[in-house]
């Protein structure tokens, strides 16, 4: 039988886990049970999750959980990635469909860009955005301009700004995003 | 979407309208399962600090544009239960949002004329909207796209390059706009050609369905329907916009041609006729009429108004009927407790379209 982790390596021990109270059995080898608990040996994790005699568990609770969490994670590399504002955890076969918060995009940026297999956004963009302080700043110019009586600027501006309107509303090539 | 000439003809295309969903920056997410904010372990109490804290931050940017669009912000706690349903019937109140009503830390930002501008802390921190009746999806977008220009430049959206305006579910982050335009197909029902329709729309990213209360009281009865794209934004907003505005403009002239095929069918408008007579005849003699019932026999009589079946009566009137037997009207004029009220409504509803439908009756040709 493989490691229901790795699937590669045959299994080694079964560890236990509580999911949604409900205990459950992960057949899995010696090297998946060692990397997936932070630098705590495979038996440790066992005893902390309740195999081999409960009075072995981890003084620290926190440890404990992440441990937990790191098994549950499973094999698709994100094992012991917790967003660092929300304390979101992905588990096995997560779906990304109930992120904690904003952070969360950057922590599991990769996992979600993947899932998505999309070329990137290109719809509007905050006025916050490249193209949205570059709009900001072109009617500035622009008034500045119309002020002294730079019609030539005011016609120059006016292309860009239309330019720099369009890359805001995604319609152009975003420029430098 | 200018030439067009669907925008303001009352027919096929109900109502339009566009919702932008934004998160704002340093906050949880809320959660979409529950409503409450993301559990980060056991502090409930937090979270709701944190909503208020954001109902907060809206509230400045509100105080801020008071002057320019005379927008207030107003907690859901405050409104009354029929004054609620009110805005819940006009489209203005989505059906989660409807149910936080005892909930402090969530509102809504009103302006002039009693217009909803936004939900604040639905299942996004602000979700802004703009609905307007007959097809313009064109105006709509421009409304709601100045609208989060103004919030914009006042708020920190939650925002990245790569995303876009990022979401709780990561299926949804992107553009956040939601597109729902509501349309009367009795042609294409009738003719059983509906199949090839959704599939259609299925092809472009567009969902057709019927799912009663699902956001809007008045969908979903009868053969009224509502295409949505479900937050699904594959382009810029603007192209996929013409994208939409395109499919409904086919989709029109294919309920046009449909409805001349049932008439011209025997069978079909044997049927036709059976079903608007039935509901004419019930419309006209019931003592008591139930919201979902009265939508129903409306969305039959309207066929028949559209098909040209009915006399006394035009699609304009039928469709001011409809919105004047919302409960809302019924429950804000009367003058007793809101529970003697919602008792009265079915009553009142049966009185009121007894009387407007006296004189309507049905053309055999």
């Amino acid at each position: 039988m493989k490691c229901e982790l790795c699937s590669s390596n045959n299994v080694d021990r079964v560890i236990k886990r509580q999911v949604n109270g409900v205990e459950e059995e992960l057949f899995v080898c010696n090297s998946c049970a060692i990397k997936a608990n932070s630098g705590y040996s495979a038996s440790d994790i066992a005893g902390a999750l309740g195999q081999g005699g409960e009075d072995k568990g981890f003084p620290q609770v926190n440890v404990f959980m992440d441990a937990t969490i790191n098994i549950a994670a499973g094999p698709g590399g994100v094992a012991g990635k917790r967003c660092p504002v929300c304390g979101f955890v992905v588990t096995k076969n997560s779906s990304y469909k109930n992120l904690g918060c904003p952070e969360c995009y950057k922590t599991f940026e990769k996992e979600i860009f993947d899932r998505k297999l999309a070329d990137g956004y290109s719809g509007k963009r905050p006025p916050e955005s490249d193209a949205g302080v570059e709009v900001v700043a072109l009617k500035s110019q622009i008034e500045d301009a119309v002020r002294e009586s730079r019609y030539a600027d005011v016609f120059r501006l006016k292309l860009q700004l239309e330019d720099a309107e369009s890359r805001k509303k995604g319609l152009g090539r975003p420029k430098g995003e | 979407m200018r030439g067009s000439g669907l925008s303001k003809r009352p027919g096929i295309v109900l109502w339009s309208r566009a919702r932008l969903f934004r998160n704002l920056k340093g906050h949880s997410f809320i959660s979409s399962d529950t409503g409450d904010q993301c559990v980060s372990g056991s502090d409930g109490l937090r979270q709701q600090q944190d909503r208020k804290s954001i109902l907060k931050e809206i509230e400045s940017a509100v105080a801020e544009l008071s002057d320019k669009k005379k927008m207030k912000l107003v907690k859901l706690s405050s409104i009354s239960d029929s004054k609620i349903i009110e805005l819940y019937e006009k489209g203005a109140l989505s059906v989660y949002h409807k149910k936080m009503v005892n909930d402090d830390s969530r509102g809504i930002i009103t302006g002039a004329g009693g217009v909803v501008y936004a939900m604040v802390n639905e299942r996004h921190h602000l979700v802004l909207q703009v609905l307007r009746p007959g097809f313009q999806l064109e105006r709509v977008w421009n409304e709601v796209d100045r609208l989060d220009d103004l919030f914009g430049s006042r708020l920190k959206y939650a925002w990245s390059k790569k995303f876009g305006y990022l979401m709780p579910d990561s299926e949804c982050c992107g553009a956040g706009l939601d597109v729902t335009v509501n349309v009367h197909l009795p042609g294409l029902i009738l003719m059983g050609e509906m199949q090839e329709v959704v599939s259609a729309f299925g092809a472009v990213g567009l969902t057709l369905d019927a799912e009663i209360s699902h956001d809007v009281f008045i969908e979903g009865f009868g053969q009224l329907l509502r295409i949505s794209n479900n937050m699904s934004v594959p382009d810029s907003e603007e192209v996929f916009l013409r994208k939409i505005e395109r499919a409904v403009s086919g989709l029109v002239l294919q309920e046009a041609q449909a409805g001349l095929r049932a008439l011209k069918d025997d069978r079909t408008r044997e049927m036709l006729y059976n079903k608007v007579v039935c509901s004419l005849a019930v419309l006209k003699n019931a003592l008591i009429m139930e919201r979902a019932q009265s939508h129903e026999e409306i969305s039959w009589l309207r066929t028949g108004i559209a098909m040209g079946l009915v006399e006394g009566m035009t699609l304009v009137q039928v469709d001011r009927l409809h919105k004047d037997i919302w409960s809302s009207n019924f429950l804000l004029s009367f003058s007793g407790s809101f529970e003697e009220a919602v008792q009265h409504v079915g009553t009142t509803r049966a009185a009121v379209l007894r009387e407007r439908l006296k004189d309507v009756k049905v053309n055999f040709m």
